[in-house]
């Protein structure tokens, strides 16, 4: 962070921008949290190339801090469904064997 | 001697194949066990990317014509999202001379801007009327 100078002709490479991970979190995950994941990774790259170095670095932490937030709310609600689905199927199961003089599943 | 490959990329990978093969051997439209959209299960509507695992099911059956259909909005952002993940890996230089491109915040306000549009129209009556 020594040259801060816009108007280097060999800027260093910008920082991680996880665009690929937010995209994929409001594909796979959990669309709600992962838009502000967008937004900020649109700002890394836009505010890099301005000069803004440390505004780049904190959206570049944003955009990580609400991929992160997406990807293990996703995780929870699909670990949830799961252990949802598991429990509702043993109570289902145990109602029909107390009714298996009447009904064959 | 180089290490032939990390931990979590083979973490990635040996996931990556278990998933291929749950895809391909689970349809996701008849299964009960496979995780529901919660905003589908809330609201009834259909959120953005609802049809994600029927469409990679169908996919990999080769019925291409009724998963463009369940979700055309996921093979538009196809090709973005592997020119992204494509910067993203390769350091090549052809990778170097697209990522200002391809990482442009119009094109992500752009993807934004899509998603809520189809958002909206998947809900509608047109749309519905329209896949019949």
């Amino acid at each position: 962070m020594e040259n801060t100078n816009p108007t280097n002709n060999q800027p260093p490479l910008a920082p991680n921008n996880y665009l690929v991970w937010a995209i994929l979190a409001t594909i796979l995950c959990c669309w709600p949290l992962g838009i502000p994941a967008i937004v900020y990774a649109a700002k890394v790259d836009k505010l890099w190339y301005a000069g803004y170095r440390n505004e780049a670095l904190a959206a570049s932490n944003n955009a990580k801090k609400w991929t992160l937030i997406a990807a293990i709310t996703g995780a929870v609600v699909v670990v949830l469904y799961v252990i949802f689905v598991f429990v509702v199927g043993i109570g289902v199961a145990a109602e029909a064997a107390s009714y298996s003089d009447y009904y064959y599943y | 001697m180089k290490r032939f490959l990390k931990p979590t990329t083979l973490l990635l990978v040996v996931g990556l194949f278990l998933l291929i093969i749950l895809y391909y051997k689970v349809n996701p439209a008849t299964s009960t066990l496979m995780p529901k959209c919660p905003f589908k299960m809330l609201t009834g509507y259909d959120c953005p990317s609802c049809g994600v695992q029927r469409v990679v099911h169908l996919v990999m059956h080769g019925e291409f014509i009724d998963a463009f259909l369940l979700n055309p909005f996921l093979f538009l952002v196809a090709p973005y999202l592997l020119a992204i993940i494509y910067v993203k890996i390769s350091h090549d230089r052809f990778a170097v001379a697209i990522k200002p491109y391809v990482c442009h915040h119009i094109g992500i306000y752009t993807y934004i801007a899509l998603y809520f549009i189809w958002w909206v129209v998947r809900n509608t009556a047109f749309w519905h009327n329209l896949i019949g």
